[in-house]
């Protein structure tokens, strides 16, 4: 059963089709890329995915269970995270108060309890500041800490917003270009932490990507899409020199747009196996991921 | 009932008459003005400056009315919008109420708190409809609005002005490009929009007792209504939806009238607005002629 | 230690022991002051001290909807005026004592502004500030004019029960009041009530992403300033043991509201002191004129205090939105950073970007060190 599993959802905004009958599948632990043009539809498939927006045909089963009607709030609760374009972070906080504010699902108390200072919020407040410290360590930017992000460059925001995300505890990750606005250096040491956080936490991700080095490092399975279609699918070297790809971000003769809906496979029949599978108590457990050791102290737990 | 009808479009021409400046700056800021109430109470006291303590005749008073009214549109636009217009929409209109506190303290300024009246031109009755006699001050406002109509109709279709207001409020970068002098245009539509709220107050004085603030506790939300039931950035849409407005209400007034408990409701008139307002707002937002929401 | 929800600038750590010794002089003498006023002052006095108390409530209460949640209220008059008219109501028709009445006035405004909530739902900007104001106007034209509710013209009394007949005892009563309601205030935003208003004021998407559910927390933002604004009306009921529908007019939604853009949105301190001011404004206007300034001006005092009180509120909220957006509060934030403890922020103003060399070497500096700690670790 595929982790997540989007059956040919189509997505229009008046007489305009974002998203034309597409299907796609994500394992679970697999890194999967979904690459495409400018307008392409990437960023409504993932809309979609979320529930920001209500889809108007088509079903999406997030780990068996159909969610197609259910809100963004919802999804969240039940593991998909999503990183966003334009940075999805809090203004006007501080980089750990916007990983605090992320862990908003595990703050174990009500509402009221919050308002009257009840003493059982501060210890699970402690909880959440330890957790965020924990990420922050994971992820090398312990130093911003305690500083307010609208003062801090984009890349270093980048990688907030991925520890934001990550502090949401999700199964799936949903990354939206998470590499735009990084130098090759940072690129690739975002493609270390990908890979990671697969082996250690065991999260499974579907990210959307232009970065074509970065998705052939790191994808096991690649889809294209244009033109709100399913352009074709394959694994990464397949794809990368499939023709109708290239023509399609270089403009020469895009075959696929003419309404063909089953996606090319390129290449070989694309066995799909996720590189290297999460040996961790994840695996077992399959929840909650640890970024602390039982001391409460900030360490990363490194595979052995 | 057929009363109540009449009543009713009487009354529609006035919030007619309002929306239309609701709707102007609409077009020309993008913005509700919160303070176009007061451009028409102000007209008001005005008139009672002129008429009611210095006894000049109404139809003297009014002119001067007018440009009043016009030279607050200018004011408010300098002071209040240009500065704000690169900032949320939102923090203009909080701007725009600030104004409209302004006006109101000066208001109470001009002439306290106690309710004042102007005697105007056209006094005594005029025909008598289904039970409803109109006054000839209501017959006036009606002309009025026919000439306002059919004026600013023109007006925005074919004058060299109205296009570049109608230009500056679609795409003010490109007007500018096309070479519309944006401030002066901007001050011109706020001037203009000041006017009309003027007039209707002044075309009201005479009916009714001023008091500081009348005009944005009685008319505003009405004409607002009119304004966005018509589509918020069409003119047409003002008129007819002024209309329909004062329809409703007084038709509300009438299904009140019929039921004993009801009809205790104070303001139950208003209700039915406000009704009409929210229903409109959360259902069919671009109204009956508008393009956009 | 966290920095508050407006952007200041990194959190500086605090200064050592000795020289926090004067600060924290002077904030005992400051809340001294104000624990001390109302007992040694005049009974007029300590009333308008009650009043300036009620409007720092209402400040709060319109702060946490516009400056937390990032809303639009034009008609809060409505919420402080039910809160009244059931409070007065509920004491002087069934005879409840008052500290039943006035905490059941808040919930009933925290019903009421429930409603306004469900609009919020569907609607923003300013088609939600029409709503409001025309919700202002419905609750001072209809709701205020029901006689069996409010008394008609005549209005309903609302008679202070006996340990707070003093207006002494009451300004006391009041300040506890208000001092409880910071409390939560701050216990609030310091939870996760509080961080998830602030991310849906920031941006919805994401913050339904963290797992926050909008509807609940935006109604939940109305209930909240309902109850508040209610507090506030039901105090306000009993201070002047008397109250009329014309005490709620569509000016003072308007008032409420700036003297909270004044006061700074989304800072408590600065709000309380914008609204104390505002409070305060008609009675130093009214000292003023003992002197020449104002005897030119045409109409009686009381109408000269008035106008003056509204036109320098208006020309206040204009140079708040023009020139100061942060308010009062920020025009005090070095005072109330040196008062909690930290250096005095010399050269922190809003900071930019791309500001200037200097802020750009530290940046890079960052961006070097980050990225030297990534290797360290992957490498």
């Amino acid at each position: 059963m595929p982790f997540l599993d989007v059956r040919s959802v189509t997505k229009q905004f008046g007489g305009i089709v974002a998203n034309a009958d597409i299907t796609l599948t994500v394992g679970e632990w697999e890194i999967v890329g979904l690459i495409g043009p400018n307008g392409a539809g990437k960023t409504t498939l993932f809309n979609c995915i979320t529930g920001v927006y209500p889809v108007n045909r088509g079903q999406i089963y997030f780990q068996g269970k159909n969610i197609t009607k259910l809100k963004t709030h919802e999804r969240a609760a039940l593991g998909i995270g999503r990183s966003f374009q334009n940075l999805g972070l809090v203004r006007g906080t501080t980089v750990l108060q916007n990983l605090v504010t992320a862990q908003h699902m595990t703050a174990g108390y009500s509402v009221i309890e919050g308002m009257v200072g009840a003493p059982s919020t501060f210890a699970v407040e402690k909880e959440l500041a330890y957790k965020a410290d924990g990420i922050l360590e994971f992820i090398g930017l312990s130093e911003f800490r305690d500083q307010v992000i609208d003062d801090l460059p984009y890349g270093v925001l980048k990688n907030v917003e991925l520890g934001a995300v990550l502090a949401t505890d999700p199964q799936l990750l949903l990354l939206d270009e998470p590499s735009s606005g990084l130098s090759p250096t940072e690129s690739d040491q975002l493609g270390d932490i990908l890979l990671r956080l697969r082996e250690e936490i065991g999260v499974t991700i579907l990210m959307i990507e232009h970065h074509v080095p970065l998705v052939v490092r790191v994808c096991d399975y690649i889809y294209v899409l244009n033109f709100g279609t399913l352009l074709t699918e394959g694994l990464p070297k397949a794809v990368q020199s499939h023709p109708e790809v290239i023509a399609a971000y270089l403009g020469g003769e895009p075959a696929g747009r003419n309404g063909a809906k089953a996606p090319k496979a390129a290449g070989k029949a694309p066995a799909r196996t996720a590189k290297g599978k999460a040996k961790t108590a994840a695996q077992t457990a399959g929840t909650t991921p640890d970024y602390e050791s039982p001391e409460g102290q900030s360490q990363y737990v490194p595979y052995e | 009932m057929a009363t109540y009808i009449i009543i009713g479009l009487v009354s529609g021409v006035i919030y007619g008459l309002a929306a239309l400046g609701l709707v102007l700056i609409y077009k020309g800021s993008r913005i509700f003005n919160f303070a176009q109430g007061e451009f028409g109470t102000v007209a008001m006291y005005t008139l009672y400056v002129f008429v009611g303590l210095a006894g000049w005749s109404y139809l003297a008073a009014v002119p001067i009315a007018l440009l009043v009214g016009g030279i607050l549109g200018i004011l408010t636009e300098r002071i209040v919008v240009r500065p704000l217009q690169r900032s949320p929409k939102i923090i203009g209109l909080v701007g725009t109420t600030g104004a409209a506190l302004f006006l109101v303290g000066m208001e109470l300024l001009i002439a306290g708190p106690l309710p004042r009246g102007v005697s105007g031109a056209f006094e005594g009755r005029g025909p008598t409809i289904a039970g409803f006699t109109i006054s000839k001050q209501s017959l006036l406002a009606l002309a009025v609005l026919a000439i306002v109509a059919t004026a600013s109709a023109l007006f925005f279709k074919k004058t060299h002005l109205g296009l570049a207001i109608l230009a500056n409020s679609q795409d003010p970068i490109a007007a500018k490009l096309v070479g519309v002098n944006v401030n002066r245009i901007s001050s011109l539509t706020w001037g203009i929009a000041g006017v009309l709220g003027a007039l209707t107050g002044a075309v009201l004085a005479p009916e009714v007792a001023i008091y500081p603030g009348f005009m944005t506790t009685v008319i505003l939300i009405p004409a607002f209504t009119a304004a966005i039931f018509g589509g918020i950035t069409s003119l047409v849409g003002a008129f007819v939806a002024g209309q329909l407005v004062g329809l409703i209400e007084a038709m509300g007034q009438f299904a009140l009238s019929k039921s004993d408990t009801l009809s205790k409701v104070p303001e139950g008139s208003y209700v039915v607005i406000f009704a009409v307002l929210i229903l409109a707002l959360m259902f069919r937002p671009n109204g009956l002629f508008g393009s956009e929401a | 230690m966290p920095s508050q929800a407006n952007g200041r600038g990194p959190v500086k750590a605090r200064a050592n022991w000795k020289k926090q010794i004067p600060r924290k002089l002077i904030l005992v003498a400051i809340f001294g002051g104000i624990l001390i006023f109302p007992a040694s002052v005049s009974a007029l006095q300590a009333d308008r001290f009650t009043l300036a108390v009620i409007y720092a409530v209402i400040g709060l209460s319109v702060n946490v909807l516009m400056g937390y949640a990032g809303q639009i209220s034009l008609g809060h008059q409505a919420f402080v005026g039910v809160g009244a008219f059931s409070a007065a109501y509920l004491t002087s028709s069934s005879g409840l004592p008052l500290y039943l009445s006035v905490p059941l006035a808040g919930l009933i405004g925290g019903a009421i502004a429930a409603l306004l909530g469900l609009v919020a739902l569907r609607l923003a900007g300013l088609y939600l500030a029409l709503i409001t104001l025309a919700y202002g106007a419905l609750a001072e034209r209809s709701i205020f004019g029901i006689q069996a509710l409010t008394g008609g013209g005549a209005g309903r009394s609302a008679l202070r029960p006996v340990p707070f007949t003093s207006d002494k005892t009451y300004a006391y009563l009041c300040l506890a009041v208000l001092a409880f309601l910071l409390f939560i205030d701050w216990r609030m935003l310091r939870s996760k009530f509080g961080r998830a208003l602030l991310a849906l004021k920031s941006n919805e998407q994401v913050a339904a992403s963290f797992g926050m559910n909008p509807v609940f927390y935006k109604v939940g933002a109305f209930v909240m300033t309902g109850i508040i604004a209610g507090i506030g009306g039901g105090l306000y009921a009993f201070k002047e043991q008397h109250v009329v529908s014309a005490d709620f007019t569509f000016t003072l939604a308007l008032t409420f509201v700036i003297m909270t853009v004044i006061g700074g949105l989304g800072d408590r301190t600065g709000v309380v002191i914008g609204s104390a001011f505002t409070a305060y404004l008609p009675f130093l206007l009214g000292s003023l004129s003992e002197t020449r300034l104002i005897e030119w001006l045409p109409g009686k005092l009381s109408e000269k205090i008035v106008v003056g009180r509204i036109a320098i509120t208006a020309v206040l909220l204009m140079l708040t939105l023009t020139r100061f957006p942060g308010g009062i509060a920020e025009q005090l934030h070095p005072v109330t950073q040196w008062l909690s403890g930290k250096p005095f922020p010399h050269h922190d103003k809003k900071p930019k970007k791309n500001k200037g060399s200097k802020k750009d070497d530290s940046d890079a500096r960052q961006v070097a060190a980050s990225k030297s700690r990534t290797e360290s670790k992957v490498g």
